[in-house]
């Protein structure tokens, strides 16, 4: 356990945290990224590969990855999961007709991450530096996941508690610290109690809050 | 001369060095043997130490290994299907788990073959361990296939269950037109405060959408033109072929399009993916009010970006063969929708957004001849018109096309006979177009 304790020790000095944000095109993770940052949302085009913001949160530093959501690109989603802390899954709560989709691709994304925990996990058995493999796998299993039902503002859409039902989400692994929270990138409502639930989470298990 | 050169370097190097290459090497050596020194003894005290800790080591290893083994008689004494068997037996593996701790712990220091005998008796003990569980418990292995299946059973039944909510949520359609072929379809929104729409499955339809709209999706429309007004939010197109589009949005992403022009005004910068054969123009519809809609929308500024598409499926710097600008020689002239009239009902609720009628009133309609409105007569009823309330006779004067579309949202009445009294039941506080009637049977 002696290099994960120096691990956090480094973590806990730079309190500093990797979000992922994923989901269908057209659901609007830029527009919640750039809303929470506090910038114009006013043209916002496709993302074509990913966007990185740094910001500076309470005392934390996040660094949240924003990754375009077009089909041609969803197969790299995978390539952004290693040392993820949180993960921000959007949905556009007003697209009924895609709502299948969005909820196999979430399931693809949390049986990889899963898959991707499965690796270390053998690895960390079969090499000598069983404790240093198993802070990862711990981090790894341990990403929060934040479900944010966008367009709440679009008159006609799916509430939370409704998205929950159509992605199934009671059926998700109990280990894993998962929340839903409507919200709306157009006037911003909602976007700050799930980010502030994420980061708490996150704190808790990363840094054991001070 | 090259001879003297090759050696004179060597040599002065030599004199410089001498004196100060004989301190350092001889402090080398001195530290050296120090070194030297201090590894024997160390080596020394290890070895001591190593023969005691291996000592310990095998002591500790004999003692658990012996209660293991006397456990284990213990349990091959219980009976069969011992209800504290299973106990005895998981507490065995712990112990033999612990025992393998034990051995990895100090394989470091123990010599080659003691570890290779602890970890021979460690397998000697599974084993024996293996031999008794599957005497005891013999019918453990059954047990935990059975366990497995039920456990399948229950998910096949989640997944059931995950459906059927799945069915009863999808009842709840966004508005839209659905299904159609080589039919017109008209909806105005102006003045409404309209969310999602709706085009899917379309075949050789014209479509008119007026007013303000938040989001638009569209998928599978063949032969299909289609004109709408300014969508405060972002469209989404899937599977379109030979057709026409002419859209105002913040942002346009458009997959599988085959064929097709698009007349856009776009905020960001449209992408395609999955297209080819498609064709960008900027947006020409005009329609009584489109401007002020347009402004309100802040889509009233051109900037040019109908031209700067991404293709997501061509990541070269060179212009993307799937799509082009359309020449102007091809692009249709302005397109001119003629408004059509306005909803009303009775004198008193003319300039009335908002009007509800009480549920279970009855009603009937007729068609105009040669118009394109339907009239809905009420019968005397008690109405509410911007919250004054009435009693009232009421007529309300609809678009026929929106009457059998779905103008006023979820009408069920599908025959066109005239004259018809239909029993309507009508959701309290609903508006103009979005009154929901059931169809009952008709009166004799």
């Amino acid at each position: 356990m002696g290099l994960l304790s120096i691990i956090r020790k480094i973590k806990r000095k730079e309190k500093e945290m990797r979000i992922l944000t994923v989901g269908l095109d057209n659901s609007g993770k830029t527009t919640i990224v750039l809303k929470i940052n506090g910038e114009d949302t006013s043209v916002i085009s496709p993302t074509l590969g990913f966007n990185i913001k740094t910001i500076t949160y309470n005392k934390y530093t996040l660094n949240i990855w924003d990754i375009g959501g077009q089909r041609t690109i969803r197969s790299y989603w995978r390539n952004y999961f290693e040392q993820t802390d949180g993960l921000v899954w959007v949905v556009d709560s007003s697209d009924l007709r895609r709502l299948d989709d969005c909820k196999m691709e979430l399931d693809n994304l949390l049986k990889e991450e899963f898959l991707n925990e499965l690796i270390v996990g053998i690895f960390a058995t079969s090499g000598h530096y069983c404790s240093f493999c198993f802070g990862f796998l711990q981090r790894l299993s341990g990403a929060s996941l934040l479900i944010l039902a966008n367009k709440q503002d679009i008159q006609g859409a799916l509430t939370a508690a409704e998205i929950a039902k159509v992605l199934n989400l009671e059926a998700m692994d109990k280990t894993r610290h998962w929340k839903i929270v409507g919200c709306s990138a157009y006037t911003g409502e909602g976007l700050l109690e799930g980010l502030d639930w994420l980061v708490q989470d996150i704190a808790s298990r990363i840094y054991v809050l001070d | 001369m090259e001879e003297e050169d090759r050696r004179n370097p060597g040599e002065t190097a030599n004199k410089t060095l001498d004196p100060i290459s004989n301190k350092k090497h001889l402090a080398m050596i001195e530290r050296l043997s120090n070194h030297h020194q201090s590894r024997i003894n160390q080596s020394l005290s290890r070895k001591s130490d190593s023969d005691t800790s291996t000592r310990s080591f095998l002591n500790r290893f004999s003692q658990s290994k012996q209660s293991i083994e006397s456990e284990l008689d213990r349990c091959r004494q219980l009976s069969i299907s011992d209800p504290e068997a299973k106990f005895h037996l998981d507490k065995v593996s712990l112990l033999i788990s612990d025992l393998e701790k034990l051995v990895a712990e100090n394989s470091y220091f123990l010599p080659p073959y003691e570890v290779r005998s602890s970890l021979k008796s460690i397998s000697d003990l599974k084993e024996s361990l293996e031999i008794v569980s599957s005497k005891v418990l013999p019918k453990k292995k059954f047990a935990f296939r059975n366990k497995s299946a039920t456990k399948k059973e229950n998910q096949t039944n989640e997944v059931k269950v995950s459906k059927i909510e799945k069915t009863s949520l999808l009842v709840k359609d966004s508005p839209g037109f659905r299904s159609k072929e080589g039919e017109i379809l008209v909806r105005d929104f102006s003045g409404l405060e309209m969310g999602e729409f709706m085009l899917s499955d379309l075949n050789s339809c014209e479509i008119r959408l007026m007013g303000c709209l938040r989001a638009l999706f569209i998928h599978r429309l063949r032969n299909c033109k289609v004109f709408v007004g300014p969508v405060m939010g972002s469209i989404l197109i899937e599977e379109v072929e030979n057709c026409l589009f002419v859209l105002a949005s913040h942002q346009i992403r458009i997959h599988h399009a085959k064929g097709t022009d698009f007349y856009l005004r776009v905020r960001s910068r449209p992408i395609i993916e999955d297209s080819n054969g498609v064709r960008f123009a900027p947006y020409c519809l005009s329609y009584d009010g489109v401007e002020k809609e347009l402004k309100d929308s802040s889509l009233d500024e051109e900037t040019g970006n109908w031209a700067n598409v991404d293709d997501f499926k061509w990541l070269r710097a060179m212009q993307s063969p799937n799509w082009c600008i359309l020449p102007e020689s091809e692009r249709v002239g302005a397109i001119v929708i003629p408004k059509p009239e306005k909803e009303t009902c009775s004198e008193s609720c003319l300039d009335s957004s908002f009007l509800s009628i009480e549920a279970e009133a009855s009603a009937f309609w007729d068609e105009e001849k040669d118009s394109d409105s339907v009239n809905l007569h009420f019968a005397l009823c008690r109405c509410s018109v911007n919250s004054r309330r009435y009693l009232a006779f009421v007529t309300i004067r609809i678009p026929l096309v929106s009457f059998y579309e779905d103008g006023c949202r979820h009408v069920k009445v599908q025959t066109s006979r005239v004259e018809r009294a239909l029993e309507c039941s009508i959701l309290a506080k609903s508006r103009f177009n979005e009154l929901e009637f059931e169809q009952e049977p008709a009166r004799a």
